[in-house]
């Protein structure tokens, strides 16, 4: 995979994540879209979890550079 | 104030201590060597250099061509920064004292001299000359290509680089990670893109395109700190990862007039 999709991967979630916790805070007091702010909360899951590969990632990539 | 007045101050001499860090043979680290040298206020750390090396030490190796900031060649690690030692006075380091060592994020030959064949390794790698898809041009040049103004204006700023590698040896990224393009081949890389006669961007943009390319980039800044020239690498790399991200996401190149 090219380094930028794995870049963009990083940016979206970076900006991605923080936006739906907001919006999900907001949404909280109505009910009437609770599903809408589970769907929120699973898509800021995901993209935790996505940010979380992209950084381990780096840290291997530096790690490894280290050993050398 | 007058001529004599101004000649008097020229005279006025202080004496300096040149500490200069040597490697020690079969490389077993360093050591400081100590030099006195008297300077005037036009002094340069090239000059007293320059001075020991002729009346002191002439063990002491140094490399430098123009005296005057444009070959780059006397590059080194002045005071704990990396500067051009022909453009740096030695009164304007404000103190007495003053520690000479060569550029460490290259490999070191001797005392002050570092070897630069990586870093143009790494500077050829990016293709940095205008590619032309017509190669009939190359062979009977017929046509002028004319730039305006504003098309000069995008890649200028980044055209002044010397090749000192000062941006390299200043970088964090380059000390840590050998295989690291560095800010120097990176800009030059974005200095060519921009240029409305080239037709490489998407080759240059394929190479750069890497975790040791553009995205190593942690934009620390420190390149566009010690620039002698006041080229911007931390900037050509910001916009270099701006247009990779738009080739990745269109497949698509900056629109450049067609000449």
């Amino acid at each position: 995979m090219k380094a930028a999709y794995i870049m963009l991967f990083g940016y979206i979630t970076m900006i991605g994540i923080p936006v739906l916790l907001m919006l999900s805070s907001f949404v909280s007091p109505f009910s009437s879209v609770q599903l809408l702010r589970y769907t929120m909360n699973i898509l800021v899951s995901i993209g935790s979890i996505v940010y979380g590969i992209v950084a381990i990632r780096a840290i291997y990539l530096h790690s490894e550079r280290r050993k050398r | 104030m007058s001529n004599q007045a101004q000649r008097l101050e020229v005279k006025e001499m202080k004496t300096f201590t040149i500490a200069v860090k040597r490697l020690k043979p079969q490389g077993e680290g360093f050591e400081i060597q100590e030099y006195n040298v008297k300077a005037d206020k036009y002094t340069t750390v090239l000059d007293a250099l320059l001075y020991i090396k002729a009346w002191q030490d002439n063990t002491l190796s140094i490399r430098y061509s123009c005296r005057m900031g444009i070959c780059g060649s006397c590059a080194m690690v002045i005071n704990g920064k990396p500067r051009l030692a022909c453009e740096t006075n030695l009164f304007s380091l404000g103190s007495e004292r003053v520690e000479v060592g060569p550029m460490e994020a290259h490999p070191i030959l001797k005392d002050l001299v570092t070897d630069f064949d990586e870093f143009f390794r790494k500077h050829m790698s990016v293709h940095p000359w205008l590619v032309r898809e017509d190669t009939e041009e190359k062979f009977s040049a017929e046509k002028e290509y004319i730039q305006t103004r504003r098309q000069l204006d995008y890649y200028l700023p980044f055209s002044y680089c010397i090749k000192c590698g000062l941006c390299v040896d200043a970088c964090p990224i380059s000390n840590t990670n050998p295989d690291y393009l560095g800010p120097q081949a990176l800009a030059q890389a974005y200095r060519y893109n921009k240029d409305s006669r080239d037709q490489g961007e998407r080759e240059r943009l394929e190479i750069v395109d890497d975790m040791n390319g553009v995205w190593g980039c942690e934009f620390a800044g420190a390149c566009s700190l010690v620039c002698p020239k006041g080229v911007d690498p931390a900037l050509a790399i910001q916009l270099l990862k701006l247009d990779v991200m738009k080739y990745r996401m269109t497949g698509k190149v900056n629109v450049k007039k067609e000449f």
